[in-house]
């Protein structure tokens, strides 16, 4: 964006294809990209992980987050 | 920087293949779609959070159901626009209008695409420094043409008017 910091989420491989500057990637389920319903634990631990992002100057190597559906 | 790098050429393929499907068809075929890819990566340099505006920019079809236009969520084509709201507003304001995937756990529990108690926490902890209005839109987009000419520069617009630091992207 122009210049601006940004970081994401994704559940996806296609996050590859758009060379995002900061990514982490997890195993969750589409629909459910920080977490499952009612985790508020494992939501926080996938927010923080990528937002802790921004703090490192980009491009930065996709982080894989062992974060799985229940 | 593209935002999309060799679009014109992506475009052609699109449109003689998935969108000709559709149009001249009427069908939805996503094994004549091919993806766009990026070679080049941004580079920024890194910002501290805790003295920083995040926008969180979330694809999960959020809008205000009393006061936005619902987004057309059964379009084959797909839908462009974009919401924004409040990073303040309560969960019972929002409703989800998307259709490409299965809003059960959304509709369970909304912070699994749209993190705005936690994001609010994050600011009461002092771990970010405030947060701008959400860019919200309804994330089945097949036309990457349509979304770098419609909707990115009201987002980007919506960036600048904050003075946003940085954005979190939460796709559905």
């Amino acid at each position: 964006m122009e210049g601006i910091p940004t970081t994401i989420t994704s559940w996806g491989g296609q996050i590859r294809l758009t060379n995002a500057p900061r990514a982490t990637l997890s195993q969750l389920n589409r629909g459910a990209t920080l977490g499952n319903p009612g985790d508020a634990a494992q939501q926080l631990r996938v927010l923080n992980a990528t937002l802790d992002l921004l703090a490192k100057d980009a491009p930065v190597d996709i982080i894989r987050l062992d974060e799985k559906p229940e | 920087m593209e935002i999309v790098e060799n679009l014109d050429a992506w475009y052609e393929a699109f449109e003689q293949g998935w969108l000709k499907s559709l149009r001249d068809e009427g069908k939805v075929d996503f094994s004549l779609y091919k993806r766009p890819k990026n070679e080049a990566v941004p580079s920024a340099p890194g910002i501290d959070l805790s003295q920083s505006k995040l926008m969180l920019i979330s694809t999960a079809g959020g809008y205000l159901k009393d006061s936005q236009e619902r987004f057309d969520e059964h379009s084959d084509y797909g839908d462009y626009s974009v919401r924004s709201f409040s990073s303040d507003t309560p969960f019972d304001a929002i409703d989800f209008a998307h259709t490409h995937y299965d809003r059960t756990a959304v509709f369970q529990d909304p912070q699994v695409l749209l993190p705005l108690e936690h994001l609010r926490n994050m600011v009461a902890d002092g771990k970010i420094g405030s947060l701008s209005d959400v860019a919200s839109i309804c994330g089945y987009q097949p036309d990457v043409r349509q979304v770098v000419r419609e909707t990115i520069p009201p987002i980007v617009e919506m960036a600048k008017a904050a003075k946003i630091d940085g954005a979190l992207l939460v796709p559905a």
